[in-house]
Parts: structure tokens; sequence; C-alpha cells
């Protein structure tokens, strides 16, 4: 007798259920049901799963791959591995806006994650933490040079450096 | 006044320094610049009065830090841009756009949320002004964020037609 044979049998025993009262809420024929339980048939994999669902058991303890019923749950996650666990520092971003947006976290939940957002992003980056640069107000003599603004601060810090 | 006071949180719980000067000297449509690699946003002076546009501003600022400029970008800033040929050029501009397309969606992600926007392009009920109103950004961060989601529909096989999602006038 195979596993799926003795596990349907004992899984309606369990519910107390008759093989009609099974095939009825389950839109099968007696008969097919009945030769799944004999062993006389084997259902296919549709009916595997159709069965998995009824019984509320995994389709692994129906084949008889695993002992254990019951399906494994989701874990729950908080708000902050929520954020952290998404794919990228954009995404985790953008989670932690919504999550405030929504009202489920608060500015101070914000400023908690935000730094380790900014660890994250340093390894996805690979950033170097921020050298002190005096930028002196981003005066106009900066800005002034029109094209280029941005490489002409970089300049500069590396002439400081040098 | 919610989400300012959550970007400005933001920016300084990672380390971002806002700076104010007059950016129209450079250029009168320029109202704000990010250096990544420094951490730095400089916005121009006005926008303190105008918290609309500051908020949009600010957000796009923001999401170029978060989505760092691509290499190539910055040689769209230099004068030896004009020096480089046709294709270069074309190459240049090309990646520019993808890193304006990154900062915009990511601003229109915090500033326009799903979750409330879905609900209220799910029929022509609304106008792009109304819309603006009720999510107290300018006018053209909600024509971006209609091509965004437009877009994101287009990527899943669905096709979200402007007709169905905003009202005429």
């Amino acid at each position: 007798m195979s596993t799926i044979t003795s596990r349907l049998k004992k899984l309606r025993g369990e519910k107390g259920l008759k093989q009609i009262e099974v095939a009825a809420l389950t839109g099968l024929i007696r008969a097919t049901y009945a030769n799944w339980e004999t062993g006389r048939t084997e259902p296919d994999l549709d009916s595997v799963k159709l069965l998995a669902e009824f019984y509320e058991v995994t389709t692994d303890y129906l084949l008889g791959l695993t002992d254990d019923p019951t399906p494994p749950r989701p874990k729950q996650l908080n708000h902050e591995e929520y954020i952290l666990s998404a794919a990228s520092v954009d995404e985790s971003t953008k989670r932690m806006f919504a999550l405030y947006n929504e009202d489920k976290i608060t500015l101070n939940d914000l400023t908690e994650i935000s730094p380790k957002i900014k660890e994250r992003y340093r390894i996805e980056f690979n950033e170097q933490p921020p050298t002190a640069i005096d930028l002196q107000g981003i005066n106009a003599a900066h800005l002034d040079s029109k094209p280029g603004t941005g490489l002409n601060l970089k300049r500069e810090r590396e002439d400081e450096k040098n | 006044m919610k989400k300012i006071e959550a970007l400005e949180v933001f920016a300084n719980a990672i380390g971002i320094e806002i700076r104010y000067t007059n950016l129209h000297k450079i250029n009168e449509r320029l109202e704000g610049i990010a250096y990544a690699d420094a951490g730095l946003i400089v916005l121009n002076d006005t926008l303190k009065n105008n918290h609309r546009l500051y908020k949009c501003v600010l957000a796009e600022e923001i999401g170029h830090i978060i989505n760092p400029p691509k290499p190539g970008h910055i040689r769209y800033h230099l004068a030896s841009y004009w020096q480089l040929d046709f294709y270069e050029q074309s190459n240049i501009r090309i990646t520019v756009a993808q890193d304006e397309r990154k900062a915009l969606d990511w601003a229109t992600s915090v500033l326009i949320p799903n979750v409330d926007f879905c609900p209220m392009i799910a029929k022509p009920m609304y106008t792009v002004g109304e819309l603006a109103e009720y999510f107290e950004v300018e006018p053209w961060l909600i024509h971006l964020k209609i091509s965004y989601y437009r877009c994101k529909e287009r990527e899943v096989g669905r096709k979200a037609k402007w007709r169905e999602m905003i009202k005429r006038r």
C-alpha cells in the first residue's frame, strides 16, 4: 500500500467523513476517490493539490515526503526587517516612505532606520565614508564656472588632499 | 508638510547636507544640484518660499543621491562634452536620461504613494490639477507619475490609457 493511500484514509478518518461526502465537497467522483484510497489508481498532480487544500496539509505530506502535515507559515517580518529586506537601497527607501505615509512608522522610526539604510548604501555602491570637505557654503565662485561644477568641487577636494 | 519633514529628517539621518544659494545665476531653470559623492544637495534659495516646488525638488535631488550617477554622467556637465562626437554625446545623453528617470521615479514614489494614487485613477474622476492639489505637488510631477505608472503597467502586460485614468477639464 502506497503512502498516499494510507494518508488519504487517515485524513478522512480524522475529519469523520465518508467517501461520498469527500467526493461531494471536492467535486470528485466517488468511485475515483475510492480507487485512490484502495490503491487501484493514483491521483494526478491537480488532484493531489486539490486534496492537499481540502485536508489542509502539504502535498509533500500526502506523497509521503514528509511526516509533518502542517504547511510552513511565512515568517512575519516587522517593519524594520521588511524595509531592510528589500533588494536595493532604492526599494528600501521607497518601502520606508510608504510605511510612513500609511502612519505605520513614525518620524523617530524613520530616524532610526535611515542610518541602517546608509550602511547598505555604502555596501551597495562601495562608497567610502565622506571625507571632511570644506565647501565654504557653495559660494558663487564655484557655481559661476557653469559646466562641470560638480567636477570643480571634486578637483578642489583632490587638490586639498595632495 | 508631513512629507517635507520626513524628507528632511531622512536626509539628515543619512548624512546629506542641504545648502541654499542663488542657482538662477547659472541657469534660470536650475532649482537644485545633487553631489552624490559628497552627500550634498544645493537648492535655489527662492525655493524656501514655494513649499510645493521645494518638496518636489528636494525629493528629486535625494533620488539622485539614492541612485548615484552612472559612469559617464559627469561628462555631460563638462565643457569638453561639446568636443565629443555625435555618438559619444548620444550615449552620455542616454546615461543622463536614465539617471534622471531613476531620480524622478524615486521622487514620485515617495511623494505620490501608489496606495493613495491607484484608487484615485481607477476611474477618470480627477484632473491633473486636482490630483496635484490633493498630493500637494507640482502638476508636472503628476504627469511624470502617470507616465511611469503606465510604463510599469505595460511591463506586466496591461494597457493603462490616459483617458481612463484622468478626467478631462
